[in-house]
């Protein structure tokens, strides 16, 4: 009994999620981008000619009537984990990705959902897949739906566009489509071009040790998802555990000490809700909102997991020093930890440690000091910190004389 | 015909097995067993992503360990990680500073405490002072940067030697070289090229460099994996991989 997998192809899916949250009609062109390049647009802006990792500048002159929001990694992550939580309830063998390789300019900027029903019967998969379409189509307008017995060969029926493609015969489906379905970087694409090969046909009819001495390992295995043949597995979603905290200040806050402030409260908030959660985390991520909109976000990840409001509020401290200067008002502050665990205790380091073993480096010292002398076994010390010149900050005195 | 049986070859062995160990140090013979579990917990590297690669969740206690760097590609800035690590795991440490290069300010700066740091300052003697320090466990990490074309390396039987007693004690030897002295240590456990990939610019300044890290030789973990670490410059202790 084989497999049926159901993938789901959903065109400018980033830009969906962006008029969703920021409630932008359809009829208005949307452009997600920096002040300098453009992340992503929807439909009628890639129709004007817009394409992502364009200059902002060309693309308002292609698309002047584009509403344009800055990008916005948290919000993008947040709806999608929402999005694949909601569609875990159908089957938690669910992947998501965005289409092709990172460094390739996909026109369409597609997101994939790829689901395995496992050996489901056919009649039933089909229902399976007409809910899973119901759900999408809220996702994105427009999409496209395959249901075959192989990742590869689901997600070139759903590229399609169609309803929902139902492949039989995977070999004989996929012969006349473009090379470009398979997962290939520019280079790989433009050398098989000139070779020839423009359809997955041609490219799986190939001798398969002419195709090893060309491309290597890495050809038998597109050579064979052309020819139909895909064992790659749908890999479980595992949900994302992240706690976050947002505030929207009602008018923009200039003052360092006010800042600090709501930093330590919304610290406080953080640490409350984890602790309520029995949880602690490693990886705190502040986001800052100015008063033009602009928005800036800063990472940092600590060398073990917390929930103190007191190492929160630490860690928040060296976040906000990374920023550069904003020069303006903060009208939103946004506090996500991620990578969280379930609560665990550690020793606090409330003693001086250094016990035998500080005894046995000592004796070890006293014993090479006598052999070579005691200038060379030294310990640093610190001199004068303010001082102009590096050499008279910090010094060197004998290990043996502490 | 004189045949000894198997107790007086037996005794025959244990005689030269206890000479060989007088002559040369305890433990370089060993019965062959099978690669034995790390005992203890790895060090950490202050890099998630690093610890994740080398598949023990960190360098592993007890062994040589090397890295190999052409200046610049941030092997100086991941062995004071590592050392801020240990001391923050209640390790003593050491450091061996052939090339006299060491800067205490921007030890500091990644989180080393340096009233609880031993830093050698000699390019001579290293052999010795290696052994001693191993073998005396009086620190459990010993950091040795030999990047001085100069300095009076050990023989491949020290090097042999030292292993021996780093395993018996579970110091760990971290040592620092420049690929282009192509100094290879044998009983190496662990072996990592560092390269740069680019600096990290914030305007006009120089704010971090991302570098390469690949795992040329690894005895506990499959060899061969690379992993990009981002190394900021202005980070002062806590958050060391942004």
């Amino acid at each position: 009994v084989s497999r049926i997998i159901v993938a789901a192809w959903l065109p400018f899916f980033n830009a969906a999620t962006y008029r969703t949250h920021h409630q932008i009609p359809d009829e208005q062109p949307l452009l997600i981008a920096t002040s300098r390049m453009v992340a992503a647009c929807d439909a009628r802006a890639a129709k004007a000619g817009v394409l992502p990792r364009m200059p902002t500048r060309q693309a308002r002159i292609l698309c002047p009537s584009a509403v344009v929001i800055s990008p916005d990694k948290t919000l993008e992550e947040t709806a999608l984990q929402s999005r694949l939580t909601a569609l875990a309830a159908i089957t938690p063998l669910l992947e998501y990705e965005e289409m092709g390789d990172p460094k390739r300019i996909d026109p369409m900027q597609a997101g994939v959902f790829t689901f395995d029903l496992e050996t489901l019967r056919s009649a039933e998969a089909r229902k399976l897949a007409k809910h899973m379409r119901d759900q999408l189509h809220k996702l994105s307008p427009a999409y496209g739906m395959g249901l075959a017995g192989s990742k590869f060969t689901a997600f070139a029926a759903a590229t399609q566009g169609k309803d929902l493609l139902t492949i039989t015969d995977a070999s004989a489906f996929l012969a006349p489509l473009p090379i470009g379905l398979l997962p290939l970087d520019a280079a790989w694409e433009r050398r098989l071009r000139l070779l020839g090969l423009t359809t997955l046909g041609q490219f799986a009819a190939l001798p398969l040790d002419a195709v090893y001495r060309q491309f290597g390992k890495r050809g038998l295995f597109l050579r064979q998802l052309a020819a139909g043949f895909d064992l790659r597995a749908v890999k479980p979603f595992q949900p994302q555990l992240v706690e976050q905290v947002c505030q929207t200040l009602d008018y923009p806050v200039r003052q360092r000490a006010v800042f600090d402030a709501l930093l330590t409260a919304l610290a406080s908030d953080l640490s409350a809700r984890l602790q309520q959660r029995g949880l602690m985390g490693r990886t705190l991520r502040l986001a800052l909102t100015g008063e033009n909109g602009k928005r800036r976000e800063r990472r940092l990840t600590m060398q073990r997991e917390v929930s103190g409001v007191v190492f929160m509020d630490k860690a928040l401290r060296v976040l906000v020093e990374a920023f550069q200067p904003f020069g303006e008002g903060i009208t939103a502050i946004d506090l996500t930890l991620t990578d969280l665990v379930p609560f665990a205790g550690y020793q606090l380091d409330l003693f001086d440690h250094r016990g035998a073993q500080w005894e046995r480096l000592t004796q070890a010292v006293e014993k090479l000091s006598a052999r070579y002398g005691r200038d060379a076994f030294t310990r640093p010390v610190e001199r004068d910190r303010t001082a102009r010149l590096i050499e008279r900050r910090y010094g060197f005195q004998p290990f043996l004389m502490t | 015909v004189n045949i000894m049986n198997a107790a007086e070859k037996s005794r025959r062995l244990t005689e030269t097995a206890s000479r060989v160990s007088r002559k040369w140090g305890a433990g370089v013979l060993r019965l062959a067993q099978p690669p034995r579990p790390l005992d203890h917990p790895a060090l950490p590297t202050g890099f998630p992503r690093l610890d994740a690669v080398l598949g023990v969740g960190g360098l592993p206690r007890g062994n040589i360990l090397q890295a190999v760097a052409q200046g610049t590609a941030g092997l100086t800035t991941l062995a004071l990680t590592v050392l801020a690590h240990a001391q923050h795991h209640h390790e003593a440490a050491t450091w061996i500073d052939t090339p006299l290069t060491f800067d205490a300010e921007y030890a500091v700066s990644r989180g080393v405490q340096l009233d609880k740091l031993l830093v050698v300052r000699s390019a001579n003697y290293l052999s010795d002072v290696l052994y001693t320090l191993v073998s005396s466990r009086g620190t459990g990490l010993v950091v040795c940067d030999m990047r001085n074309p100069a300095a009076q390396l050990p023989t491949a039987t020290s090097w042999t030697q030292i292993a021996t007693a780093a395993a018996s004690t579970e110091t760990t030897l971290l040592l620092l070289s420049e690929s282009r002295a192509n100094l290879l240590v044998y009983p190496a456990a662990l072996r990592l090229q560092l390269q740069q990939e680019r600096w990290l610019r914030r305007g006009d300044a120089v704010s971090g460099v991302r570098v390469q890290v690949e795992v040329v030789k690894n005895r506990y973990a499959p060899a061969g994996r690379c992993v990009t670490l981002t190394i900021p410059f202005h980070v002062r202790g806590g958050a060391l991989d942004l």
